[in-house]
């Protein structure tokens, strides 16, 4: 049966909730509520029909910049790509699906914006039919720990290492507060943003105090702290939790002092509680090599994910370098300290590769 | 964990074969013999060492374009890259030291400023490679993981290839075993015209060699189908490790392609493949009009990582221009083509009533 792509209307939004309720690519980042407060209103959905039945969707926000239209991706959300019905039946049935699916909406997004940025859920590692429409493809990393039960048995001897360590900060005066208020973490001067969007511009200050708001009525949000002894907040971050997983959304930090060791404990703290919210937890999405060991220490899994981007128009090309080359002065990353230092000194003999 | 990279010494290499032996990233395609021919003998092998113990290895075939130096991924190797002996405790562990011995690589390939790898499906951790400045993207291949899961009748029962098999008897097409892998050569570059590719002038040099070899270490067989004439339509060389077989050359002849003998040929490649290893590998093709093929025969999609930098100006800027080049000489040859075929059938056209 062929298939079809078109704008899900007001009244089809219900197809949408239910395909979500039980797709493989669920999160807290597809709900309704979630996406029309990100986004300010302004997301539609491409519902890709087989008959009369809704077999995968895929939600867009259409904006305007510089004249040209393009989708973008909306901040603090961490994925923004398809999402489909659960595989049935056949292995090779299912996979020509996928792909016919895939490429439905490839074509589609390709006919109409010059400009698309998307995140693949980790579940979705197929990206062919992109391909063949000519979106740019690359892989990033998060941290998860897929189940509570293998974070306990598979981490015990580094753990004991670790809670010793953390055991020290809190008698040297570091402290973990709980309920802070969210928005201040984009006081803080080192912000970690969870999303592909580079910086936390006024424009997503904004976003994200109508986000704390609606995540306040939804009872899904809690930040950690950690204060020192004069009680000033060294980090803090928002954790956001659905029924399957708990998410690390957005932190901040004083990276001047002790940043090493207050983000340790943060980490440690946020494990605990998200272990008593979902059963399964996603660090926030950090590329930085220190981050990631941190989060390995504390048995997160290096999970890929794929975005795809296609960006046709020069203008907004000539714009996005200009602001690239701005933001690379704006967050140049700190040096980090681990609580448990990993001696990867690498000695490589260029002498004798360059005579090969 | 004190790493020191180096090329190999000759004494070094019983070392190396150990390696490939046990790796999780072994394959025919990093065993000595097969390096040496594809390369003409101009391979080099960097080990990464701690204190005496080779922990890792990574192929590399250094050469030299417009006094650039670069390292290509040679021609018929589907999969090269790092080889890692098998890490052993907890997840923490392993993914530090994989990240880490990925890492003092990547440094190894520092003097080179244009290179490609295409690594081994195993190999799902880039990250030690993106700080060197290395660019990722997934590609796909399909493979049959275990034949003990997977029956022969299973393989062909999609409907486009039963229908093939059936053109394929119609037309009165038949198998022959053993084909001179001459034959096979012949027909590769046949079709590689056909698509508008460059038949390479080395991977036609090395051939010969290259099979007389495998057959000499018995892992080649070759499959070509005839049509009713005896003459060779489409064949296919595949070679075997004790793990996987690779559909690793072949070729048809485009003038008979809708016959289904591309279809037969396949079918009796995985008869025989079956029989050899336990696994197949159908070095899938990321093109539109090749994947569907292999996708009927019941494979599971399988991501592999391409990885590359480029940062050498002159090499890119000979890659654009030879692009259009090539773009300009296939436009030039379809006009050509769609005039000449305009002509003839004018003078067909003309010809029809005094036919009639």
């Amino acid at each position: 049966m062929p298939l079809e792509v078109r704008e899900l209307t007001h009244e089809e939004w219900p197809l949408w909730e239910k395909l979500v309720a039980i797709s493989p690519q669920r999160s807290i980042f597809v709900e309704r509520w979630w996406m029309d407060t990100i986004t300010q209103g302004g997301v539609r959905i491409l519902g890709c029909f087989q008959g009369k039945r809704l077999v995968a969707g895929l939600p867009i926000w259409p904006c305007r910049r510089l004249g040209v239209s393009y989708l973008r991706h909306p901040p603090f959300t961490r994925w923004w790509g398809p999402v489909l019905l659960p595989p049935n039946g056949k292995y090779s049935t299912q996979l020509s699906l996928e792909i016919n699916i895939l490429y439905a909406f490839a074509e589609a997004l390709d006919a109409s914006w010059p400009e698309t940025t998307l995140s693949f859920h980790p579940s979705l590692t197929n990206w062919l039919a992109f391909y063949w429409h000519c979106f740019s493809q690359t892989i990033s990393y998060t941290y998860r720990i897929p189940n509570w039960d293998s974070f306990i048995t598979e981490n015990s001897s580094w753990q004991n290492l670790l809670h010793q360590s953390l055991h020290r900060y809190r008698r040297e005066g570091l402290r973990v507060c709980e309920d802070m208020d969210p928005l201040q973490i984009s006081d803080l001067p080192h912000v970690t943003p969870s999303t592909p969007a580079m910086g936390y511009s006024s424009d997503e200050r904004q976003i994200w105090a109508a986000l704390v708001q609606e995540l306040q009525t939804h009872h899904c949000v809690h930040t950690v702290g950690v204060v020192n002894r004069e009680g000033s907040i060294q980090t803090l971050s928002a954790m956001v939790w659905d029924q399957w997983s708990a998410y690390c959304l957005f932190s901040g930090a004083d990276t001047a002092r002790r940043y090493s060791e207050s983000l340790a404990l943060r980490i440690s703290y946020e494990c605990d509680l998200a272990r008593t919210l979902a059963p399964a937890y996603y660090f926030e999405a950090s590329t930085e090599a220190s981050h990631g060991d941190l989060f390995r220490l504390f048995g997160g899994q290096l999970t890929p994910q794929h975005q795809m981007t296609c960006h046709r128009s020069l203008r907004l090309n000539l714009l996005r370098h200009i602001e690239q080359q701005c933001h690379r002065n704006r967050y140049l990353q700190p040096a980090i300290e681990l609580p448990v230092t990993i001696d990867t000194t690498i000695s490589v003999h260029v002498s004798d590769l360059v005579s090969v | 964990m004190r790493l020191l990279v180096r090329p190999l010494k000759e004494s070094e290499y019983p070392a190396w074969d150990h390696l490939v032996s046990v790796s999780p990233q072994r394959s025919l395609f990093v065993q000595r013999w097969w390096m040496d021919i594809v390369t003409q003998g101009e391979v080099c092998l960097l080990g990464c060492f701690q204190g005496e113990q080779l922990l890792a290895g990574l192929p590399v075939w250094p050469c030299s374009t417009l006094g650039v130096r670069r390292l290509r991924q040679p021609p018929l190797t589907p999969y090269w890259g790092p080889l890692l002996h098998p890490l052993n405790g907890d997840d923490f562990t392993r993914t530090t030291h994989e990240l880490a011995i990925i890492n003092a690589l990547a440094d190894a390939l520092a003097p080179w400023q244009d290179v490609v790898i295409q690594c081994h499906p195993t190999v799902m951790n880039w990250l030690g490679f993106s700080r060197s400045h290395f660019s990722p993207m997934t590609r796909y291949t399909y493979r049959i993981e275990n034949w003990a899961k997977v029956s022969l009748e299973e393989t062909t029962s999609h409907e486009s290839i039963k229908s093939g098999l059936r053109r394929a008897q119609k037309y009165g097409l038949e198998v022959q075993d053993d084909a001179d892998p001459l034959i096979v050569a012949q027909l590769a570059q046949l079709s590689m015209e056909q698509h508008g590719l460059k038949s390479s002038e080395e991977l036609q040099r090395f051939w010969p060699a290259l099979s007389k070899a495998a057959q000499e270490r018995h892992c080649l067989f070759t499959t070509s189908v005839l049509d009713p004439d005896g003459q060779p339509f489409c064949a296919v060389a595949t070679v075997w490790d004790e793990r996987y077989a690779y559909g690793v050359f072949g070729g048809y002849n485009p003038a008979l392609r809708h016959t289904g003998g591309w279809t037969l040929c396949m079918a009796r490649e995985l008869e025989i493949a079956r029989s050899v290893a336990p696994g197949y590998d159908f070095e899938g093709s990321m093109l539109t009009s090749v994947e569907p093929f292999f996708r009927r025969f019941g494979g599971t999609l399988t991501p592999y990582f391409f990885i590359s930098r480029s940062t050498s100006w002159r090499l890119n800027t000979a890659r654009v221009l030879a692009g259009k080049w090539h773009a300009a000489t296939r436009w030039g040859q379809q006009l050509f083509t769609r005039r000449q075929s305009g002509s003839s059938s004018c003078e067909e056209r003309e010809g029809t009533p005094s036919a009639a």
